[in-house]
């Protein structure tokens, strides 16, 4: 009898087809390898770059909404009115890949036990790329919600409790900095390829990552030491104007002064949907526009010769349209291919990508970025002449046509305030619609410990309910997003994020 | 055995006898002579038997009635049969000429009283009626054959106490939502199972891929059964009698029987229905030129600027080249209807002799909706044949095939039809206003206020003409049985039967949407083709041990039935869908963006032991008992069995020798209580696996990432019940009642999708186990038949009554937080809630009070003026003196003070201020009890039956008047409307017109209707004709008949039909589906 029902449930059991069960996985270095493509993998999911453009653009002063868009829950960000209902205060996409990664740091050293070609220093290599992308991923939730769940343990079974509370910043920001030293000294300095240096994590993106959360943390020496770390590599260059750097940099992609670059291709059908509807493509106008006050017409940020034009490249390889009689502009940062120019430089025609053959990859860093924050680090320690050369130096990139003697003068730039301001008009230039400009605010702001020079900034776009939207992020805790109602039901342990957790 | 010595005597001196004499030769011969004209027969049949009467050899008679015949032995008997004369069987032994004469049958009785017993399945035994010790109830085919009905569920609603069937819509082919007993399970399914002569008759698994809802599988489930084909249908309801279905029967078990051969002469059967059908009048919309006013007002109130409210396309404007189009009175509503028609063919063809029974059936059947662009056309056909090689070997087998075509609309075109704007036209037109051929739509450069319009609202008359979608579905399935008695059956049984049965399900959906139906450019949305194949193939055996024991004690009667089941099932599905393909080709197999693509096999098992028991004692006291010990795939290795347990008892009261005195009135008097467990299981598989599936690439690398939680946990929903039962008899049962009372608890409740913090990596759980659930409910079931009898006329009543009580006992608390959500400040929203010891379905909302008359306050204008009043009706004033003006969740981003003209939102606690402080229970969406009722009329060969059913104290949300008056959007409006409030100082219950802007639809009980209803469901009217009279058109059975169905719905719920479904949360909401329509059928069957 027992034997006959031991064999009836063998009968009953059966496996899925087409699916691996997890007693049949983590066997080998290749199935290490998959889930840790699947973290990049859902990092190139439409609605991740979604949120880096929400998080890091949305609420700055580069974009507001296009207003033939019917996006309620975009323009209701812009507004400041951000609701816990909202879907963009959901987080889910990024401790999806957290998961991902908690999963593989707690499964592939079984594998590496059994793949005898499965050596320590690949399993490492590979602990680090996974270590690099948890890090990365938190640092974004830190920087939109603040505080959230620091769970560096996989879940695998619903015997587990998921109902986890927040930790502080410095908490998890400790936790990352510990992580990414470990990760750095395993890394790979390169995959053999371009493509995979520049779209994996690699010993440089390890360091600049480091960088961005040094400087976060107002570190600014230990920001410099990975800064240097960085520039000193003579891998990554600059992309000179004579070398199209619109072109190089945005349009064929992976270019040598890029970093790490989430990898788009038609091949894989990852068409980078994102940026398409957010900044438009050839035949679709995208949710949002550049302000036209604060960026498109702005003559201090982007210098005006005397025929009255913009002399700044990134001014016109970043922006298209606007006419004499029309002040509307678009995005042409990702959406475009290359800018073609007449000798005088004042007609230039715009050249789209198609998004479906050749779609555009997303920057997370590149070699400006490492030069600039070390700028702003340096500016903080009060070293502004190394800081300005920084900044000149993309600066003179893009203005190929000016004597060097026009570069930016030492002493119009004599004291703290106004190096801060230099720096950061800076890289809202070279950065504008990369997801980087808000949380440049914010740093300044944390910095501050006050709203102030950031709303001056924010609401220099908004043409009306100034004072409403002035009053709301007076607050500082209103610089960061809800956590998403959904997520306070499903977990009893969270509690809202100040400034939301009143009456809203 | 005296008897027995004395016939074997004779024969075995014969036999012995004939051995000596005719050793070397044992042809026999003889004639066959009628008794009556001692004239020979011919075509008699002349069959050798052996002794358990197996067919060995076989002749008839020739034309003068004789016959030769070489047989096998001659211990064997001599069977002589004829149609119309009684049969002889004789022992063959020695005799060598059998000169028979055939007695012939006599045709006519006079007064014979024939008093069998009728038996009825209790799912294992086929016992008689007083023998039941279950909640069951049994529904004749004869109920309902003169409806022209596509399935049975609408041939069930209001039939079966404690069955409530809704349904889904009126759409041709839509579905049913069926619940027996209440709801079992808040989110895995409470849709009962249906068994089709024993066989678990599933939908396919939809565990990898969603069709479209579980209860359009069900119908179409349902639909591949013709309704001729039914003899009867029993209705099993307490877990006593579902356990032996274990984990299928948490839901109770609709169990259905087919027509099979019948033993005689070989009949004919032809019917033919003809149904035609009208949609129930709905709301009256706004036409053409009310509907522009209104937009016009709609648009200026909020921000009182003309501006805004210029719009071109309701500006009558004659510069505009699309005026035409836009200056139409169009009725959409009456454009999308139609008459729909419905013919139904049906042929049979059964009979049978001795050894072996068939029937063989067709059906055809096709009916056109009264909504434009559906169709739907059925061939059903069924073979059944059954073949008794001897007393103790039998063979059933049964056939049956149906094709599904079904053309459905692509969208909703009623929806649309109430919502698009109805001052354009449907055909594009000249400028002479006359019409072209083409459709209209709106143009890409149509005013940006309309883009909702132009986007979302595809023109109906065109979406049903150009675009497809079609649903095919074939279904096969063989069932072979056979069966063998160890011994004489009618002495005591010991049976053996084995069972096979196949289910073959093959279904395609094909849709297409093209290019000119889009009001867009080109993009990959355009010339959309998409189709969806899955393959399901179902198998499951069981073989069956019975044994029926003979006691010598006639006091005790015993039936055992043990039986050993196994089922598999697999399915495979295939989608595909493109876009972009050029104008022209319609399939989803040319080259365009491949938009969507998926593919997926999917496998389950189970089997079970099942061992059932009735017990009889002195005829009156009855004990069933019944254990299942189950098994399913679709849980770990450690949770993958169950035992599934049911007691009954019953008391034949009326029996008892005290009350013998009684027996003239009092003739059944039944106490039956039940015990009995049963189960659920989720609806997919591999749950219970950390599952790794292919993502797709990155740089080239395949990626493989983590599907799921591993549920290690899972298990069986486990559902326990009692049931009282009580049967009572009057007057040799022409009064007959039952009566049961249930209490049913459902724990471990499966919970589909449970949302858990997504910082887990993993938004939800796909099921989980997560609390615990109480029905308490009664039944009650009253049949008089020929209750009334007046010379030829008979008037009979039967109805029905049911209630329960659903109670939530016990929920994991994040399953509450995540039902229950803040509140929102949103129009249209009504808050819902799930408390514990509360009953599921209870909606929540404010009180309207009618709308302010005025705008700004004056002594006399409180409560007419927006302006906060005290308890005592007094007007609140501020610091400054000033009235309070009322507003709308003050402090919140959602803040609005109220005008004149805006909704008066009862402030219950008179702080001026309107939010969730406010909202009170406004009802519920369970009936307080429902049911059907049915009186039955004979008089000489005329039948009629009027039959109703009914839903009494349900709450209904009114979402498609709310849609249809807050006066919002750019959708049409009903012409209600035009009673809005204007101007200050009007007088009316209409809100003013607002587009985007104000709270004058929030959830309040403006929307909230009593849903009761008592709907005559169907008037049938038939006339047989007396078989002397048509015999002379060698005809046995020609009658006619008419039904009327769905003529008359007294209730006072404004919509258009009171039927809604159950929405989410158990809420049910009235979303505009296409209502059921009235129709009528007529009828002719023939029988020859």
């Amino acid at each position: 009898m027992t034997v006959m029902l031991s064999s009836c449930t063998d009968w009953l059991t059966i496996q899925p087809a087409g699916k691996v069960v997890l007693d049949n996985y983590w066997k080998s270095e290749s199935d290490v390898e998959n889930v840790v493509a699947a973290c990049y993998r859902s990092m190139v999911e439409e609605n991740y770059v979604k949120k880096l453009i929400v998080y890091g653009e949305l609420r700055s002063d580069n974009v507001t909404m296009e207003y033939t868009t019917n996006q309620a829950d975009l323009t209701k960000i812009n507004e400041g009115n951000i609701l816990p209902t909202n879907p963009y205060a959901s987080w889910s996409e990024f401790y999806q890949v957290i998961n991902y990664c908690n999963i593989i740091l707690h499964y592939a050293p079984d594998a590496q036990q059994i793949d005898p070609y499965f050596s320590m220093a690949k399993l490492n290599a590979k602990m680090a790329e996974v270590l690099a992308i948890r890090a990365l991923n938190y640092f974004y939730l830190v920087r939109a919600f603040g505080q959230v769940p620091y769970i560096t343990k996989a879940s695998l079974s619903e015997v587990q409790n998921f109902e986890i509370a927040k930790s502080s910043e410095d908490v998890i920001l400790d936790g990352l900095e510990a992580d990414l030293i470990k990760a750095e000294g395993w890394a790979m300095t390169s995959y053999g390829n371009t493509a995979s240096n520049k779209g994996r994590i690699t010993k440089n993106a390890i360091r600049a990552l480091l960088a961005d959360i040094y400087l976060w943390r107002n570190k600014y020496d230990e920001c410099i030491t990975y800064c240097d770390k960085v520039l000193i590599d003579n891998s990554l260059n600059l992309i000179p104007a004579d070398l199209y750097t619109y072109e190089t940099v945005f349009g064929i992609k992976n270019s040598r002064e890029s970093i790490f670059e989430l990898q788009f291709s038609a091949t894989n059908q990852t068409y980078n949907d994102a940026v398409n509807k957010f900044y438009g493509t050839y035949s679709d106008v995208g949710y949002l526009n550049p302000v036209v006050g604060t960026v498109c017409e702005n003559k201090e940020l982007f210098d005006v010769n005397s025929d009255n034009q913009f002399t700044d490249l990134r001014r016109k390889d970043y922006i298209y349209g606007g006419t004499s009689n029309s002040k509307i502009y678009y995005i042409f940062k990702y959406c475009g291919l290359f800018r073609s120019e007449s000798s005088d430089g004042k007609i230039y025609r715009y050249y789209f990508r198609d998004a479906k053959s050749s779609p555009a990859n997303w920057i997370i860093y590149r070699l400006p970025d490492i030069m600039l924050m070390k700028a702003e680090a340096l500016v903080q320690q009060g070293n502004f002449l190394p800081a300005l050369h920084l900044v000149n130096t993309t600066y003179m990139r893009s203005h190929p046509t000016i004597a060097p003697a026009d570069t930016l003068n030492a002493s119009s730039f004599t004291t703290k305030m106004e190096m801060e301001e230099l720096v950061l008009k800076e890289r809202q230039r070279e950065f504008l619609f990369e997801g980087k400009r808000w949380f440049d605010l914010m740093r300044m702001a944390r910095r501050d410990s006050s709203t102030d020079r950031l709303l001056v900034k924010v609401l220099s776009k908004y043409t009306a309910n100034l004072g409403e939207i002035g009053s709301k992020l007076k607050d500082m805790n209103a610089l960061y997003f809800p956590i998403s109602e959904s997520e306070l039901n499903a977990n009893s342990k969270l509690v809202q994020n100040p400034y939301y957790d009143k009456e809203y | 055995m005296k008897n027995f010595a004395g016939k074997l005597l004779p024969v075995l001196a014969m036999l012995l006898m004939a051995h000596n004499l005719f050793a070397q030769d044992n042809l026999i011969r003889g004639r066959i002579i009628s008794d009556g004209d001692g004239q020979g027969i011919a075509g008699v049949n002349i069959n050798e038997l052996d002794p358990t009467n197996r067919f060995m050899s076989g002749t008839i008679t020739d034309m003068n009635g004789d016959f030769s015949l070489k047989i096998k032995s001659i211990g064997d008997k001599l069977k002589i049969s004829f149609i119309g004369f009684e049969a002889k069987t004789l022992p063959i032994g020695a005799q060598k000429v059998f000169n028979v004469r055939l007695k012939e049958k006599s045709t006519t009785f006079d007064d014979i009283v024939v008093t069998s017993k009728k038996t009825t399945s209790n799912g294992a035994f086929d016992i008689p009626k007083r023998e039941i010790s279950t909640a069951i109830q049994k529904v004749s085919a004869k109920d309902f054959e003169d409806l022209s009905i596509a399935s049975i569920d609408e041939a069930l609603q209001g039939r079966v106490a404690g069955l409530d069937i809704i349904s889904a819509s009126g759409d041709v082919g839509s579905g049913t939502s069926m619940r027996i007993r209440g709801i079992t399970s808040i989110n895995s399914g409470s849709e009962p199972l249906i068994v089709l002569n024993g066989i678990i008759y599933d939908a396919p698994s939809s565990s990898s891929f969603d069709f479209t809802t579980a209860n359009q599988e069900q119908f179409a489930d349902l639909l591949s059964v013709n309704v001729s084909d039914i003899e009867s249908i029993t209705v099993l309801k307490d877990a006593a009698s579902t356990a032996q279905w274990g984990s299928r029967g948490a839901n109770g078990v609709i169990s259905i029987q087919t027509k099979r051969g019948v033993r005689g002469k070989t009949k004919f059967l032809y019917s033919y229905k003809n149904s035609g059908a009208v949609q129930p009048k709905g709301m009256n919309m706004l036409t053409g030129n009310d509907y522009t006013m209104l937009m016009k007002e709609a648009y200026f109130n909020p921000n009182m600027s003309d501006r805004t409210s210029n719009i071109r396309e309701f500006n009558y404007d004659r510069t505009n080249p699309d005026y035409e189009n836009y200056n139409n009175n169009t009725d959409w509503v009456s454009a999308v209807t139609q008459y729909g028609n419905t013919n139904d063919h049906f042929v049979s063809l059964s009979g049978g002799g001795e050894r072996a029974r068939f029937s063989v059936t067709g059906g055809y059947y096709d009916k056109t909706g009264t909504v434009i662009g559906q169709n739907l056309i059925r061939y059903s056909s069924r073979v059944s044949l059954d073949y008794a090689v001897s007393d103790r070997i039998k063979f059933f087998t049964e056939f049956s095939f149906t094709d599904n075509s079904n053309k459905e609309n692509y969208g909703g075109l009623l929806e649309t039809a109430y919502k698009i704007m109805p001052n354009m036209s449907i055909y594009s037109q000249n400028p002479d206003g006359t019409n072209t051929e083409n459709f209209f739509k709106m143009p890409e450069n149509a005013s940006i206020a309309l883009k909702d319009q132009r986007e979302k609202l595809i023109n109906p008359v065109a979406l049903a003409t150009l675009a497809n979608k079609n649903v095919r579905d074939i279904r096969i399935i063989p069932v072979f049985r056979i069966q063998y008695d160890f011994t004489d059956p009618a002495i005591q049984m010991l049976r053996f039967e084995s069972v096979v049965s196949f289910d073959v399900n093959n279904k395609s959906t094909y849709s297409y949407l093209p290019k000119e139906l889009i009001s867009q450019s080109w993009s990959k949305d355009v010339n959309k083709a998409s189709t969806l194949d899955t393959k399901y193939l179902y198998l499951s055996t069981e073989s069956i041990l019975m044994w029926s024991p003979k006691f010598e004690n006639t006091d005790h009667a015993l039936n055992i039935r043990g039986s050993f089941q196994l089922g598999t099932s697999t399915s495979r599905y295939q989608s595909i869908e493109t876009s972009g393909s050029p104008n022209g080709i319609t399939a989803s197999t040319a080259s365009g963006y491949v938009s969507n693509f998926g593919t997926g096999p999917s496998e389950s098992r189970w089997m079970a032991f099942l061992g059932t028991m009735h017990y009889v004692f002195k005829d009156r006291y009855i004990a069933d008992f019944t254990l299942r010990r189950g098994g399913s795939t679709k849980f770990g290795n450690n949770r993958k069995w169950g035992y599934f347990p049911g007691i009954s008892f019953a008391w034949n009261i009326a029996d008892e020798p005290f009350l013998e005195g009684s027996k003239k009135w009092l003739s059944t008097l039944k106490f039956r209580p039940s015990w009995g467990f049963s189960g659920n299981e989720p609806k997919a598989e591999y749950l219970f696996y950390s599952m790794y599936s292919a993502y797709s690439n990155y740089l080239g690398i395949p990626t493989i990432r983590p599907d799921n939680i591993q549920m290690t946990n899972l298990r069986w929903e486990k559902v326990t019940s009692w049931n009282l039962g009580l049967d009572l008899g009057l007057f040799d049962d022409i009064l007959y009642a039952d009566f049961n009372f249930y209490h049913k608890h459902t724990e471990d409740m499966l919970f589909e999708k449970l949302s858990i913090p997504s910082s887990s990596g993993y938004g939800i759980l796909s099921w989980e186990n997560a609390g615990t659930m109480d029905n308490d409910g009664w039944e009650l079931n009253l049949q008089g038949n020929k209750l009334l009898k007046i010379g030829d006329f008979y008037a009979g009543i039967v109805l029905n009554f049911s209630n329960y009580i659903n109670t939530i006992i016990d929920l994991k608390q994040s399953i509450l937080d995540s039902y229950n959500t803040d509140y929102t400040y949103e129009n249209a929203k009504y808050m819902s809630r799930l408390q514990l010891h509360n009953a599921y379905g209870s909606i929540y909302g404010f009180r309207y009070k009618g709308v302010y008359q005025y705008s700004e306050y004056e002594p006399g204008r409180e409560g007419k003026s927006p302006f906060a009043l005290d308890e005592g009706g007094q007007i609140i004033r501020d610091a400054n003196g000033k009235p309070l003006r009322m507003t709308f969740a003050a402090g919140k981003t959602a803040e609005y003070k109220f005008k004149g003209g805006d909704a008066i939102y009862e402030d219950i606690n008179h702080d001026g201020n309107i939010n969730e402080l406010d909202i009170v229970y406004l009802g519920n969406s369970n009936p307080l009890f429902n049911g059907g009722v049915q009186f039955k009329f004979n008089y000489k060969r005329l039948s009629a039956t009027v039959f109703s059913n009914y839903r009494i104290g349900n709450k209904i949300v009114n979402m498609a008047r709310m849609n249809a008056e807050n006066m919002y959007s750019n959708n049409n409006q009903a012409a209600s409307v035009n009673w809005r409030w204007r101007k200050d100082g009007d007088v009316t219950s209409i809100p003013r017109a607002l587009k985007e802007s104000g709270y004058n639809f929030l959830g309040s009980d403006r929307f909230v209707e009593d849903g009761s209803f008592v709907r005559i469901k169907n008037i049938q009217l038939n006339y047989s004709f007396d078989p002397k009279l048509i015999k002379q058109m060698n005809l046995t059975q020609l009658s006619l008949y008419v039904s009327i169905n769905n003529p008359v719905v007294f209730t006072k719920y404004s919509g258009v039909d009171p039927e809604v479904n159950y929405g989410s949360m158990g809420v049910s909401t009235d979303n505009s589906q296409t209502p059921s329509s009235k129709y009528f059928t007529v009828g002719v069957t023939i029988t020859l």
